[in-house]
């Protein structure tokens, strides 16, 4: 799917990318975890081809995609919904950009999570964690197969934030696709991903690759299990070094 | 009726006005040539109302295509500024400079160039309404959030898609803050040009009032132009709150802690 290969990206004098090399598979979700500023923002940018890497290259199925955009669809840290557009145009978004529009498809999937009554509502009239899921629906149904999600949740509260986990692997088991994401959470990369790459301060290199030990299928529950807590304190540690 | 509950404040304030200009008037026993008094003026607007109405309809046709031709300069010229960079560099001294030019001084020079018909006058008209729309327009299409900017450049947007679909929508707002202030600025810019040679228009019958010494006539004219200034202006709004209603601006792009997700 995606392939990175000795990526390394300079701002004038300063370093901020090191050697990256990752990949992420068909169908599976990948957690990119780091301190913040370490670079992982900058990392997702030179995926999303807004910023040319320094050196490296960047693969999605065996194409050169080095500074060219459209090649992923993107999930922001905010939700970056358009006031001016109802929930339907807004999912509608990033369908326009790539030049497929599917309105019944887009309808479909708002009714299956429960927002079908909010089809024709504004932004500014529901709440958080109703926009967060809407700007992932924008992502997941825009045509590209590798999602890249700038630390999604981390404007939302812990219980919000914890619903929409669960939520977004249910979201993963309908529609396969695969997931790239960064984060600062441990919980929520390990919650969340098959693998996670651990990223070390500045320059970023990649201090481990983590596969996750835990069933595909997950609940809630798997946060109290000691093998949960142990894998924690053994990442922690990791980016504590 | 809405209305008049809305505005109840600023009527009421208005008329109380014009009672103490009138009683005013009366005490001080001033003449009409020097000062008419409400009731004069108001008479003599509805006695020689027919003989007004062809003024007018000229003034209100000069005001319409003026403005409409500014705003479709202004327009283009705020888009061109920021879509051209290089067209920003050399554009913008022009179009400052194009406002200092005094608009009594530009009249005779467009009336040399182009003779007394209806070109000069849209052409003055044009200038005074183009700049306050464009201004506005630049200033709303650079304010884009710089998060959507960048959301829409990591979905793959090409330039044209983000003009059309994040930038212009956004600078919806500040355009029509531009289009009121061009309103306002439309009827004056007719009646100004219409002293300047014209057949008919408030402008002239203004110009024969004043020279006729009919100060109740000027007064006249004075009060058509405002109640036909608040019309644009008000024109201006209802088009507004039909395309604009549902911008509601959002606090800065925050999620709230809401706790049903």
């Amino acid at each position: 799917m995606l392939t990175i290969q000795a990526l390394h990206k300079q701002f004038q004098q300063q370093e901020v990318l090191q050697g990256i090399d990752l990949h992420v598979q068909d169908g599976e979700i990948v957690a990119l975890l780091g301190p913040s500023g370490s670079g992982k923002s900058t990392l997702l940018q030179c995926v999303g081809g807004i910023l040319p890497p320094t050196s490296g290259q960047i693969f999605i199925d065996d194409t050169l995609i080095n500074g060219e955009s459209g090649h992923i669809s993107y999930m922001p840290q905010h939700h970056c919904l358009l006031p001016w557009r109802t929930v339907l145009q807004n999912v509608l978004l990033a369908q326009e950009l790539s030049g497929t529009i599917n309105k019944e498809e887009a309808a479909e999937w708002i009714e299956r999570i429960g927002l079908g009554d909010y089809l024709h509502a504004y932004p500014h009239e529901i709440s958080g964690g109703m926009k967060q899921r809407i700007s992932f629906l924008r992502a997941l149904l825009s045509p590209q197969s590798l999602l890249c999600l700038d630390e999604p949740f981390s404007a939302l509260d812990e219980i919000t934030r914890h619903k929409m986990h669960i939520w977004l692997l249910d979201m993963w088991k309908k529609r396969q696709k695969s997931i790239l994401f960064i984060t600062h959470q441990i919980d929520e990369a390990l919650f969340l991903a098959n693998r996670i790459y651990v990223l070390s301060d500045r320059p970023a290199i990649i201090k481990a690759e983590i596969q996750v030990p835990f069933p595909k299928e997950r609940t809630k529950e798997l946060l109290e299990t000691e093998e949960f807590f142990q894998a924690r304190t053994q990442l922690l540690n990791l980016l504590m070094e | 009726m809405n209305i008049l509950k809305k505005y109840r404040i600023t009527i009421g304030f208005l008329i109380a006005l014009l009672i103490i200009v009138e009683i005013a008037v009366r005490v001080l026993d001033l003449p009409i040539w020097l000062f008419p008094s409400p009731s004069v003026v108001i008479s003599e607007l509805f006695q020689t109302f027919d003989e007004l109405l062809p003024h007018i309809l000229a003034t209100v046709k000069l005001t319409f295509i003026g403005l409409i031709a500014g705003s479709l300069l202004g327009f283009i010229v705020g888009i061109l500024l920021h879509l051209l960079p290089i067209v920003h560099k050399i554009g913008y001294p022009l179009i400052l400079i194009s406002q200092n030019i005094p608009t009594i001084v530009l009249a005779p020079l467009l009336i040399i160039w182009f003779g007394f018909g209806l070109m000069p006058k849209v052409v003055i008209i044009g200038l005074v309404c183009f700049f306050p729309i464009a201004i506005a327009l630049l200033d709303g299409l650079r304010q884009t959030t710089p998060e959507l900017r960048q959301y829409f450049q990591m979905a793959g947007a090409t330039k044209w898609q983000q003009f059309w679909k994040l930038e212009l929508p956004f600078a919806m707002p500040a355009l029509f803050s531009g289009l009121k202030i061009a309103a306002t600025y439309s009827v004056m810019g007719a009646v100004i040009t219409e002293w300047l040679g014209a057949k008919q228009g408030l402008g002239v019958y203004m110009t024969f009032a004043q020279s006729a010494f009919r100060t109740d006539r000027v007064f006249v004219a004075i009060t058509l132009i405002v109640v036909l200034s608040l019309c644009v202006f008000g024109i201006i709004r209802l088009i507004e709150e039909r395309f604009v209603h549902s911008y509601k601006k959002e606090e800065p792009q925050h999620a709230n802690n809401s706790s049903t997700p």
